[in-house]
């Protein structure tokens, strides 16, 4: 059922030119070097720490590694992270 | 910048978190709708986040929840700011009053200006304005619109034909413009028109009043041009003669022009001294550089500092010397003259008002002396009348024998 509606969205995103991050639920990651991060879409905080910040997303995971990391602001569906970001990485779900 | 500005407005909290599930605390806080940020972790249990005032009190079950302690950090913003203020009380208080002060100040008229009168005394429209409530320190809201200003103010001076006012910061602005009153016509009292010069009539016209003489007449000074008595002896009325009468008068000139001129021309360099002045003393400030030249005039100009109209013993002198050269302009014979004419025509133009050249000839014309002497006759067409009234309550009689004789 989750396959057919999601098939059914993409569907719709690709005839209808629509951003994907709106109709799929995907997040919209925006990165300023590597000081800077803003996520959208997450699902909420999985794993917080100064290396390491794993947010979970409607499918799968986003880890983010880093040093000295700190949330500098956090909504329900956005989060905006500082530090010095060295790695971004997607967990599928499939693996977990 | 508005989300820092809100923080401040609303006071925040700087906690500090022992817990092993942060994480939790995070998601659960967010999902209620709370605001936090900057959120670090410190240690293994220990995290160290921000959070508005008010959603601190919110916090505390789901502190409860996921087994954290909190401990206080530091406080910040405008309800922290304020208590800490309450103990320096004075220090407010000056701060509101010189607001205070600054506000009320602002808002009152401190000068009121009348611009554009010629006429109208200054002191009449300020009076007027002070009745309005117009005046140094009265408050700019308790001034009335400006209509009811330009109204009341063209209603009580006869003379303005427009009134303008307005406020420029604390300076009240009267604006006046005046009615330009004709010039009133003389009631005339009967008179003659009687020459002024020695001259031919070269033409007449005539507004009122009888003519006594033709074009190519001769006229004497004195003589009646035209008369204010008209009627016949029987019957007769005096009236203001009115007209013009321009005649041909005669001028003779002499003149002297140099052959050789020395113009005071410049060179164009200049040198420049500056001076304080102070008192009677002018203390020379700048210009000791060498002067290149030595022949030259000199340009003074002295500045005083002024406050209003009294004048302060300080001030500043300006020189500028500038150098000039000898000239020698040779003319020939012949420049001269064309020069003499040009000078004689300016001068028997000088001498008549109103008048133009019809003829002139060179009577004489010698060479002396390095000059040219020339004595030179115009014909000058001119206005040669003038007015002369008329005493004698009955005239007629003894006018025609002035006449005859």
């Amino acid at each position: 059922m989750k396959r057919w509606s999601h098939r059914f969205r993409k569907v719709i995103a690709d005839v209808l030119d629509l951003p994907q991050d709106v109709t799929l639920e995907m997040p919209r990651i925006t990165m300023i070097g590597q000081i800077q991060m803003y996520i959208e879409n997450h699902r909420g905080v999985l794993q917080f720490n100064e290396k390491e910040l794993r947010l979970l997303l409607t499918r799968g995971q986003l880890l983010i590694r880093g040093e000295n990391l700190v949330i500098q602001a956090i909504l329900p569906e956005e989060v905006l992270v500082a530090g010095k970001i060295s790695d971004v990485q997607y967990i599928d779900e499939d693996l977990d | 910048m508005y989300d820092k500005f809100m923080e401040w407005w609303q006071g925040y909290l700087v906690l500090e978190i022992n817990g092993k599930q942060l994480e939790r605390l995070v998601n659960l806080a967010v999902g209620q709708g709370l605001t936090i940020w900057s959120i670090q972790k410190k240690g293994p249990d220990k995290g160290q986040l921000s959070i508005l005032l008010d959603d601190f009190y919110r916090l505390r079950p789901l502190l409860r929840k996921t087994d954290c302690r909190v401990r206080i950090l530091r406080r910040g913003g405008l309800p922290f700011f304020t208590v800490s203020m309450k103990k320096r009380i004075g220090f407010v208080a000056g701060i509101m009053i010189f607001l205070i002060g600054l506000y009320a100040f602002s808002g009152m008229i401190w000068t009121v200006e009348v611009v554009g009168n010629e006429e109208i005394e200054e002191a009449r429209v300020l009076e007027l304005a002070e009745q309005l409530g117009i005046e140094r320190g009265s408050f700019k809201f308790k001034v009335p619109p400006p209509e009811d200003v330009q109204q009341y103010l063209l209603q009580e001076m006869d003379r303005a034909s427009w009134i303008g006012f307005r406020i420029e910061g604390t300076r009240a602005i009267i604006q006046v413009v005046e009615k330009v009153v004709p010039e009133e016509q003389k009631d005339l009292n009967p008179r003659h028109l009687i020459a002024k010069k020695r001259a031919t009539i070269h033409e007449i016209f005539v507004e009122q009043g009888r003519p006594r003489v033709k074009v190519h007449d001769m006229v004497n000074p004195g003589d009646i041009l035209v008369s204010g008595i008209i009627g016949n002896e029987q019957n007769y009325d005096m009236i203001p003669a009115k007209g013009k009468i321009m005649g041909e008068v005669w001028y003779e000139t002499e003149v002297s022009v140099p052959l050789t001129m020395k113009p005071v021309q410049y060179t164009g360099e200049s040198h420049r001294n500056d001076y304080l002045l102070i008192g009677s003393y002018a203390v020379k400030i700048n210009g000791y550089d060498e002067i290149s030249f030595d022949q030259y005039e000199t340009e003074t100009e002295r500045k005083y500092l002024h406050v209003r109209d009294f004048r302060i013993p300080l001030g500043w002198k300006t020189e500028v010397l500038k150098e000039t050269r000898n000239q020698q302009i040779k003319m020939s014979e012949e420049e001269a003259v064309r020069l003499g004419i040009k000078m004689a025509r300016q001068d028997v133009l000088s001498r008549v008002k109103d008048g133009r050249i019809k003829k002139e000839k060179v009577l004489r014309k010698q060479l002396d002396n390095d000059k040219v002497y020339m004595k030179i006759h115009f014909a000058v067409i001119e206005e040669i009348s003038k007015e002369k009234p008329i005493l004698d309550p009955n005239p007629f009689e003894k006018n025609e024998t002035e006449n005859d004789g």
